[in-house]
């Protein structure tokens, strides 16, 4: 009867233990995520101009690699994330921004018309740009 | 033929007048946030993508849902899977207008206090809202700024009955965009 308790007590600790590491597990960037895609910025913004639903249908909450010149220059949000557009060939283009770890190690590493190759997570069109989340920098 | 030259001209300079009155952000911010006993859930998303035009006052919002990031791993998909239902809805949209627009002056420097109302889809419901806000011009660059709540009730979106009196039934939305002039 005691052995059963215990058993029921290291269970319930175990189980515990393991919620909390799940509540508190961060958010992941892309680059553990496998992808299908590896499209030019530009390709990939027309895509979205074309046909948004579509392009939707076959991007969106996907992890993807863009290439791309890089055609502004890089912003920083006051919580320190790093972001850059990679050219669309229109007005708008790639909106990338990098994960906190990608923010930290690349922020002085960008310059406007160089190219750059970056993994990161669609999460659509907001009119103006496709918005990638999450994302890292490929060498 | 002179009829016709300054038609050209006065229209073409039409054209560049509306032009410049565009303003446009595309790293606007939108966090929100939820107060309750339960947990304090707070996600932003800072690829808020708007136009204002200056010369009318319409405003325009279109965000991705799936851009708002949150710390944890869990809430944010709980946040898109759960509630917004971000697959099937993935765009969140607020189109409107100033409706005191003769209180600002776009070509002086100042914080200005207006109203803005229109019209605020989420979760594929769309409500008339009316909120205070602020557009702040600096250098010929405005910003705008509100701060209101949304009951989420009001929107679709349904609270678990196990977390319903654990979960804040109004959230609080905070909005914070640069504009640039378009190019």
């Amino acid at each position: 009867m005691k052995r059963v308790l215990i058993l029921v007590a290291i269970c319930a600790i175990l189980g515990g233990v393991y919620g909390y590491y799940l509540w508190n597990k961060p958010t992941a960037d892309a680059s553990s995520q496998s992808t299908d895609f590896e499209v030019e910025s530009t390709a990939l913004y027309q895509e979205y101009g074309n046909n948004a639903a579509e392009a939707d249908a076959k991007y969106l909450d996907k992890a993807i690699v863009v290439v791309g010149t890089i055609a502004t220059a890089p912003s920083t949000t006051e919580s320190g994330l790093v972001s850059i557009t990679l050219d669309g060939g229109e007005m708008g283009g790639v909106n990338c921004e990098l994960s906190p770890e990608a923010s930290k190690a690349s922020v002085n590493n960008f310059q406007m018309g160089q190219k750059a190759k970056i993994k990161g997570i669609c999460s659509g069109f907001n009119d103006i740009d496709v918005v990638l989340n999450r994302c890292v920098v490929l060498p | 033929m002179k009829k016709l030259l300054f038609l050209v001209v006065f229209s073409l300079a039409t054209t560049i007048q509306i032009f410049a009155q565009v303003q446009i952000a595309r790293n606007g911010h939108v966090s929100f946030f939820s107060d309750a006993a339960l947990e304090k859930i707070e996600g932003h998303n800072n690829k808020v993508a708007s136009t204002l035009n200056t010369a009318t006052g319409a405003f325009s919002f279109k965000m991705n849902i799936k851009a708002f990031e949150f710390k944890q791993a869990l809430m944010q998909e709980h946040f898109n899977e759960n509630y917004m239902e971000s697959s099937k809805y993935p765009y969140s949209t607020f189109k409107g207008q100033i409706t005191d627009l003769s209180k600002v002056n776009f070509s002086k420097d100042g914080t200005y206090n207006v109203s803005v109302k229109g019209d605020l889809t989420i979760h594929n419901v769309t409500k008339n809202v009316t909120v205070p806000g602020q557009i702040i011009v600096k250098n010929g660059k405005a910003q705008a700024k509100t701060v209101f709540n949304v009951a989420v009730a009001d929107y679709g979106i349904e609270i678990p009955a196990l977390v319903k009196d654990k979960i804040a039934k109004e959230v609080k939305i905070t909005v914070d965009t640069q504009y640039e002039p378009k190019k």
